[in-house]
């Protein structure tokens, strides 16, 4: 009888210890694969002046006076998983026509203004580079 | 406890800790992509300029070698930008202006001799070089010709007028043939200095422009620099420089989407082992349409046929793939895009393989309509077509004609 009690408490004592490393593992595997997503980083004249998250709805306002390389006033939203220029001045807005962006590796570049948007991470599509951008005259 | 479950629970165990190993050890590891771009000049007069008015930018795959290389491409980039910038003057770090492609420009008909910087009178002689074996459908001397067409174009299409076809005229008498080229743009090998010549009934001034072929040229001198080390050097989204082979633990190919004129939609994907170079041109990168008396629309586009001032449209695009020298690729995309006869085409493509080293497989896409549907009829080398994954190709194929 006694022999059968301790060998129930051993049995649950390893039963415990298997539980507590196997949420220990998992939760290191979340922590590690989720560390890096979701972030949008700003960048102004190529430092990471703020950072926004693809789940948290936001606009960011940036004024000229704190940002004197702007052409004038930017705001840059995240609303439902995306992330757009909302506003902005340029010669021809193209940061702005890019609209809604939510691809991990993505960049909103607003050259003019001298800002980047760029959503953190990387997703491999399977390609490595596509061309598309604005090309310059002869 | 029964030794099945025991065993049975450190098999469980034993799962988790390898599959979570395995997780953090690929996050961990060396393996990331990191894109950074260049960032923006600032001129002497303190207006802030983006380089080569497009995005140049360096992909590496871990932080030591962005880290260790990034800082070199970037003042590289920004040198030759500051050099082959026609709007814009700079100064150099001793406080003295840079003799740059706006310093000769200025000079144009004034007889001056321009000591120029090596990299400055390298692609001044690359130009003129280009000029020679695209039989003139390169052309530097455009200048006066983009700035009437710059401002009307636009990256989504709108609906615009062409400029005056007297201003059109006016302008093409202040570019210069190929036969006459390098009486205009006269170098000195020695003294590496340049001399802008008027050209005869050229009312006004003259101005080179290198927009065609700089910024190819910028990134092939980026090459230079991060040598054989993994990575992928941007310009603008039109040309593009790959280097080593691909860290990517999925691959070890670059694949590189080849674009149709449809957004979103490519019509098939390039895979290719070890360095490379590509570049490709398009009518709806910088475009504007009009519309005709019968009511169809015509796009007109920035790449000029130096011959006519106008913009052709025998092609939405042309991918290039070459193993080297991406400035002249840049150049020899915008020349074959104003070329609609195939053995002129071909006969280009050779002078340029044969007098840089180089193979250059093309890809051109033609639009025909079917059905009320837009198709793409494709040309290109039997080589550039076997290089494409056969399960990329898009249902936008309608035919492929290879180019003997």
């Amino acid at each position: 009888m006694d022999i059968s009690l301790k060998k129930n408490k051993t049995d649950l004592f390893i039963v415990i210890i298997a539980t507590l490393v196997v949420v220990f593992f998992v939760v290191i595997n979340l922590f590690y694969s989720n560390s890096n997503d979701n972030i949008i980083s700003v960048y102004y004249n190529n430092n990471v002046i703020h950072t926004m998250y693809l789940n948290i709805d936001e606009e960011y306002i940036m004024e000229k006076e704190s940002f004197p390389l702007l052409l004038d006033k930017m705001v840059i939203e995240v609303k439902d998983g995306r992330v757009r220029i909302k506003e902005e001045e340029s010669p021809k807005h193209y940061c702005s026509i890019m609209g809604y962006q939510s691809q991990k590796g993505t960049s909103i570049i607003c050259a003019p203004n001298s800002v980047m948007v760029v959503i953190e991470g990387y997703e491999d599509t399977g390609i490595d580079w596509t061309p598309g951008g604005v090309a310059n005259d002869n | 406890m029964n030794k099945k479950v025991s065993n049975f629970i450190i098999i469980i165990i034993m799962s988790f800790v390898i599959s979570s190993c395995s997780n953090v050890s690929s996050s961990n590891s060396e393996y990331q992509v990191i894109e950074k771009y260049v960032p923006n000049a600032i001129s002497e007069e303190g207006v802030v300029v983006t380089p080569f008015n497009t995005t140049i930018s360096l992909t590496m795959f871990n932080s030591k070698d962005i880290n260790e290389y990034f800082p070199l491409f970037e003042k590289e980039i920004l040198k030759l930008h500051k050099y082959f910038d026609r709007y814009n003057y700079y100064i150099d770090e001793n406080g003295k202006r840079i003799n740059n492609l706006k310093v000769i420009n200025d000079s144009y008909g004034k007889n001056e001799e321009i000591i120029v910087d090596n990299e400055l009178y390298d692609l001044l002689s690359l130009s003129l070089e280009m000029t020679r074996l695209t039989n003139g459908y390169f052309n530097p001397t455009l200048g006066r010709l983009i700035d009437l067409w710059s401002d009307k174009f636009f990256i989504i299409p709108t609906e615009n007028s062409d400029p005056e076809s007297t201003l059109i005229e006016e302008a093409l008498k202040c570019s210069v043939n190929k036969e006459n080229i390098n009486d205009v743009i006269v170098l000195d090998p020695i003294k590496k200095s340049v001399i802008f010549n008027k050209i005869e009934n050229c009312n006004g001034n003259a101005i080179i422009s290198l927009g065609a072929i700089a910024k190819g040229y910028a990134i092939e001198k980026a090459k230079n620099i991060v040598e054989n080390v993994p990575s992928l050097i941007d310009g603008g989204r039109s040309s593009l420089v790959a280097t080593g082979i691909n860290p990517n633990p999925a691959r070890d190919t670059w694949n590189l989407g080849v674009l149709t004129p449809y957004t979103a939609i490519n019509l098939g994907v390039l895979s290719i082992k070890g360095e490379l170079t590509f570049s490709t041109s398009g009518d709806y990168e910088k475009c504007f349409y009009i519309t005709n008396p019968d009511g169809s629309l015509t796009i007109r586009h920035h790449i000029l046929n130096p011959n006519t001032g106008y913009s052709e449209n025998y092609y939405r695009s042309i991918s290039l793939l070459s193993n080297g020298n991406a400035g002249v690729i840049d150049a020899l995309s915008t020349a074959l895009f104003n070329i609609n006869d195939f053995s002129l085409v071909n006969e280009i493509i050779k002078n340029v393989e044969d007098f840089y080293y180089l193979d250059i497989e093309v890809l051109f896409e033609k639009e025909i309509i079917i059905d009320d549907k837009k198709r793409i009829n494709v040309v290109a080398n039997q080589k550039f077509w076997n290089l494409m994954l056969d399960d990329s190709i898009s249902s936008v194929v309608n035919k492929i004609d290879i180019l003997e």
